[in-house]
């Protein structure tokens, strides 16, 4: 910071020193003083339409938007006022006008900012009394749909897709009152970061389609998370309804990480939390407790010649680290090789990139285990001939799609470990001996390192599906337990 | 698929180079696309989109921002008659709207059922002291009114094989228009304050009927 | 108003002023006045080839001198205007012509563009001289269609001879002029919506500041100016500034076109001294009301200017200052003339229809208010006014001014205002329909079985 230029200014007598190159506006929010805004967002370009940011600046004879107005030095800026809740309020009241003031049954309903902004400077009866201006409603693409009347065309989605998503299917059309948002004849609004555009739309013009109607935003309960579909660790904020189903996925502000987007990968991929979820823990395919599980687990682990670990990059830093402790002090000759799901090429956007790496904690792997390359540990797994009388498999990936290298590991091991979710493809493998139900990354704590190498940490947003554990927790329990038969 | 012909096409070249980006040449090059096909459809705006490196959605946002630029549900031979003040005032505007309603069947916003005419209100074309003013497609008129105007269209009729009794039982069409035309229930009465003449139409502001063009989503 | 003339004449270089006749004007009415041969004929061109290699800051300083004032509508003094111009920023300067002319009421680019475009080029070349800027742009709205074909045959023929192009004048300065065709937008004759335009874009307005002499088309210092201010450039840099200064008044030097239009025996163009009366237009240039009938209003700077009464005729000369002290604008020098016979309320109907079709739609002010005095104005003008209205047009109107990137909303709003404030008693008498609860109550008994219907179809589907 001390080598960018900065100015003193004056927000209603609160002095602030911000950098010179910066916008009024964001000097405010930076600050904590808000100032209502629509089309102004941080990371995209300034249009300066929608006219509500109205702010008086000491020696200008009217408001001016604070989005577009440059600090300089000495500058004072009122944010309240007569002057200043005048401007605001006929603006609101020309935004309202041919609004069709759906609320009842508009998915924006609850976090819109046409609500927010006309609680506090909106009129308390309609003026307008003429027939209003219908516009077009239409599916944009297979996650966003449009309802024209609503939008105020402040362009922050045909901003966003020309300037972050770099595809540029959004544009203005006709002039005037009649304009809209529209595709080009035959286009669809298909890429991967599509519904932030349902996001950054202050209104109710541009939705999610995976969440419309499904619920009121005020029965949501919204706690922060991270996103584990690839090494980007996007933050989130993951919403779920009153009986704890997560509804949508949405990206939080973190300038190191993601600003304020993620990809629709990442938003739509929180079905499996509910699907196919192993129930109690199975020894030789029966249920049984915990207890009778873990100590089958550990004589399985102490008594067949040549056992292994295999654990994969989806696992928390904790995980990973509980893994480590137990084999390292009860188990020393059991050798630890990690895997990862498989990737794919990067998708990059002009302002956001999508890892192709589709491993949370790939990082964590090499930093606490040391494994420098998880394909290549599974190879050379994987090309050994000798029978492995143990595999203990710390799997956790959803939608995992078997690899031949896994297929052979598997195929030459005699019992294997299984630390899972869900029933898939592994748990109907034939020889796994004993499988433990755990947790999706939606209800555990933990730890991931993203690719930046930037550690950061989350918590459980839902409670449990099912009877699953935490996989660093039935580690520990084992390790426990091993440390109660040594002292005994 | 529709393509440029050669001589347009080094005609387009020589815009992109001397604008100063290929963006800054489109208003020019969709110009060449109205000359080259007669009106700018999508066809014409993905070639537009292609020559100027911008995106379609781009070149779309354009050419329904830009009221002057022909388009597919124009008629062959397309009326634009002024009706702002100036041309408005006496009823100027009204008789040359009557006389082409009287010649084609059409009045403003609406072309004839074989695509031939359309006729369209739009705003002031900076000639005010010759009042009407009336542009057919490229072609300028002043004081284009009653035998003018009529004189005018019969040639036109003449040109196209037609005469106005082929029209006179036909209804016309409403062509799909949000800004391209104005309001049709417009009607100017400078001529006196007292009992003026009065349009009962309906309300101007309904949504388009009658769409020619594929509808969206 | 003549004390002004006084003192234009008391500034001493133009003692005795020269009775005035027409000068962009002066050879629109001859025959093939808009080709090569006939500008070189009357001496076309020698100004811009005598001034290659002076210093272009003398050029600048004659147009300050002159006190020429942009002819578009705002009025902005050309000369301050070319000072302001971002020096040394590395990027290319332009030159932006704006022959948008799309203000109704306004037809003098025209007479320039098609009968006499070699004047414009010769003021495009000394203009982009003084500035520095090796790219002209001129911008012809798209309606002008025999303008464009007469320019582009000007240019051409110009550029045969060495005029622009390369080294021109046989000297080292290179000049591009490039013709661009608009399409139809009114707001493309705002200037950064004409730079936008130029650009490749939808026509919108930019956000000042930054003006565009320190950021204007593709981010580069750029000069706007209007067609008739370029044309009287060639002139002034001709004859001097003092030349220029012995017309006009103090504040509003010079000559400048007026078009007058409406109920006038004799419409047309006139080139006149600033400074002259309104009535003077009236009754000498435009031969008198049409028919004998009364004045009732003028319009007198396009269709954005606030409209004056009879009586504030009478007062009125044709200069920025008089004008704006009468509480409307000189504007693009659009003269309207409207005799007792006019409903006013369907004029500013009619007003408010342009410019609801017009906006941009960029501010939401804007785009929404220009819709909304529309809708009103055409309620009264269908007698269908409601009590409170006349005070809610004022209200919007009101609202709209000031709040918007460019002046649009403006543009709008002051004609409503003005009507309101000199016709309020035509728009009280429009005030006849049944209140709007009485009709609501109507509206009621008809939405009843549909909503019965509706509840069907949920049940139906739970």
């Amino acid at each position: 910071m001390s080598d960018v230029k900065t100015v003193n200014i004056k927000v209603d007598d609160k002095p602030m020193t911000v950098p010179a190159d910066w916008t009024v506006i964001r000097a405010c929010q930076t600050n904590g003083v808000e100032v209502p805004h629509y089309c102004y967002h941080p990371d995209l370009s300034i249009a300066g339409n929608c006219r509500i940011c109205m702010v008086m600046i000491k020696g200008m004879p009217r408001p001016v938007v604070a989005c577009a107005q440059p600090v300089s030095e000495g500058m004072e800026v009122t944010t309240t006022g007569q002057e200043v809740e005048e401007a605001r309020k006929s603006v609101m009241e020309f935004m309202l006008i041919n609004h069709p003031l759906d609320c009842p049954e508009c998915d924006q309903a609850g976090e819109c900012r046409l609500q927010n902004y006309s609680y506090e400077y909106g009129r308390d009866h309609g003026r307008f009394h003429e027939e209003k201006v219908v516009k077009s409603k239409a599916t944009m693409g297979p996650n966003v749909k449009y309802w024209g009347s609503r939008c105020i065309v402040c362009t922050r989605c045909v901003r966003f897709s020309d300037e972050v998503s770099g595809t540029g299917e959004l544009g203005v059309i006709y002039r005037g009152d009649k304009s809209e948002i529209a595709l080009f004849p035959g286009k669809e609004l298909d890429n991967p970061l599509s519904m932030n555009n349902a996001d950054i739309c202050p209104v109710g013009a541009l939705v999610s389609s995976d969440f419309l109607y499904q619920t009121r935003v005020w029965n949501l309960t919204s706690k922060d998370s991270l996103c584990p579909d690839c090494s980007v660790g996007c933050n989130t904020r993951v919403d779920s309804d009153k009986k704890g189903y997560i509804k949508r996925i949405v990206p939080r502000r973190n300038d190191a990480v993601n600003k304020e987007w993620m990809c629709d990968y990442g938003r739509l991929s929180f079905p499996y939390v509910y699907e196919n979820r192993l129930g109690r823990p199975l020894v030789d395919g029966k249920a049984t407790g915990w207890k009778e599980a873990r100590k089958a687990a550990l004589d399985l682990l102490g008594g067949t010649p040549n056992a292994a670990a295999l654990i994969s990059a989806w696992n928390t830093n904790e995980t990973l680290a509980a893994l480590k402790s137990l084999l390292a002090n009860h188990f020393p000759e059991i050798r630890i090789s990690g895997y990862a799901n498989p990737g794919r090429a990067d998708e990059v956007f002009p302002g956001f990139t999508i890892s192709g790496d589709k491993n949370p904690n790939r990082a964590g792997l090499r930093q606490i285990l040391g494994i420098e390359d998880a394909e290549a540990s599974l190879a050379q797994l994987a090309e050994e001939k000798s029978k492995l009388g143990t595999l203990l498999l710390v799997h956790g990936i959803p939608q995992f799609e078997m690899s031949e290298a896994l297929k052979a590991v598997l195929d030459r091991s005699e019992n294997v470990i299984l630390l899972d979710f869900a029933e898939s493809g592994l748990t109907r493998y034939g020889n796994v001996a004993v499988a433990f139900p755990t947790l999706t990354h939606y209800e555990k704590n933990g730890t991931y390192i993203n690719r930046k190498g930037l550690s950061q940490s989350f918590r459980s947003v839902v409670e449990p599906f099912g009877y699953g554990r935490d996989e660093s927790e039935i580690l520990q329990e084992m390790h426990r337990e091993m440390e109660r038969s040594v002292k005994a | 698929m529709k393509t440029l012909s050669s001589t347009r096409l080094e005609k387009a070249e020589a815009y992109l180079t001397e604008y100063p980006t290929k963006r800054s040449a489109l208003l020019m090059v969709l110009r060449l696309i109205e000359e080259e096909f007669g009106h700018i459809d999508d066809e014409g705006m993905a070639i537009a989109a292609d020559l100027c490196e911008v995106t379609t959605a781009h070149v779309q946002g354009m050419v329904t921002f830009y009221t002057h630029y022909k388009r597919p549900y124009h008629g062959k031979h397309r009326f634009m008659v002024c009706a702002t003040l100036m041309c408005a005032l006496d009823g100027n505007t009204d008789e040359a709207l009557s006389a082409i309603k009287a010649k084609l069947g059409i009045g403003p916003g609406e072309k004839t059922t074989d695509g031939l005419f359309s006729c369209e209100k739009v705003e002031c074309l900076a000639d005010c002291d010759r009042a009407p003013v009336v542009q057919k497609d490229n072609e300028h008129f002043c004081s284009m009114k009653g035998e003018k105007l009529e004189g005018y269209i019969d040639g036109l009729l003449q040109s196209e094989g037609k005469s106005a009794a082929d029209y006179k039982n036909e209804g016309p069409v409403r062509m799909d228009s949000r800004v391209q035309t104005l309001p049709v229930h417009f009607n100017f009465d400078g001529e006196n304050t007292r009992g003026a003449r009065r349009l009962d139409d309906k309300d101007p502001y309904l949504p388009p009927r009658n769409t020619t063009e594929k509808p969206r989503g | 108003m003549s004390d002004d003339k006084n003192t234009s004449n008391a500034i001493p270089a133009a003692a005795t002023p020269e009775p005035f006749s027409p000068v962009i004007l002066r050879h629109i009415h001859e025959e093939g006045s808009h080709t090569l041969a006939h500008y070189l004929a009357r001496g076309g061109y020698e100004t811009a080839k005598s001034k290659m290699g002076t210093d272009p800051q003398a050029i600048v300083q004659t147009v300050i001198d002159s006190g020429l004032r942009g002819r578009g509508g705002a009025g902005f003094p050309t000369g301050k205007k070319w000072s302001f111009l971002a020096k040394g920023t590395g990027k290319p300067i332009y030159l932006a012509v704006n022959g948008d002319e799309s203000e109704p009421g306004t037809f003098k680019d025209r007479h320039i563009l098609e009968k006499d475009p070699h004047q414009l080029l010769e003021g495009v070349i000394l203009t982009s001289y003084a500035i520095g800027s090796h790219h002209a742009f001129i911008y012809l709205r798209g309606e002008f269609i025999l303008g464009y074909e007469r320019l582009q045959q000007a240019v051409d023929e110009a550029m045969a001879k060495g005029f622009i192009g390369k080294k021109i004048f046989g000297g080292d300065f290179d000049l591009t002029v490039t013709v661009v065709r608009g399409a139809g937008a009114y707001i493309c004759g705002e200037e950064t919506g004409m730079l936008s335009s130029i650009e490749g874009g939808r026509g919108y307005p930019k956000i000042k500041p930054p003006f565009p002499a320190v950021s204007g088309a593709f981010g580069c210092p750029t000069i706007v100016n209007n067609v008739e201010t370029i044309a009287a450039v060639t002139h002034i840099v001709k004859h001097g500034a003092a030349w220029h200064k012995q017309w006009g008044t103090e504040m509003s030097p010079g000559f400048k076109i007026f078009c007058l239009s409406g109920h006038v025996n004799k419409p047309g163009v006139y080139e006149v001294p600033l400074g002259i009366p309104l009535t003077e237009m009236i009754e000498v240039y435009g031969g008198g009301m049409r028919g004998g009938v009364k004045l009732k209003a003028v319009i007198p700077g396009g269709l954005s200017a606030p409209v004056l009464t009879a009586a504030q005729v009478a007062d009125v000369t044709l200069d920025y200052e008089s004008l704006a002290k009468a509480g409307s604008m000189l504007g693009s020098g659009g003269i309207t003339v409207l005799d007792e016979n006019v409903d006013m309320i369907s004029a500013i109907y009619n007003t408010m229809r342009f410019y609801h079709h017009e906006s941009c739609g960029q501010c939401t002010p804007c785009r929404e208010g220009t819709g909304w005095l529309e809708k009103l104005a055409h309620r009264f003008h269908h007698d269908e006014g409601r009590e409170g209205e006349v005070d809610l047009l004022g209200d919007v109107a009101k609202n709209m001014r000031g709040r918007t990137i460019c002046v649009l909303a403006d543009a709008a709003a002051m004609p409503m205002q003005s009507y309101l404030q000199h016709f309020r008693a035509d728009f009280e008498a429009r005030v006849k329909a049944a209140s709007w609860k009485e009709r609501t109550r109507s509206y009621k008994d008809e939405i009843t079985p549909k909503a019965k219907a509706s509840a069907k179809v949920r049940t139906e589907n739970p």
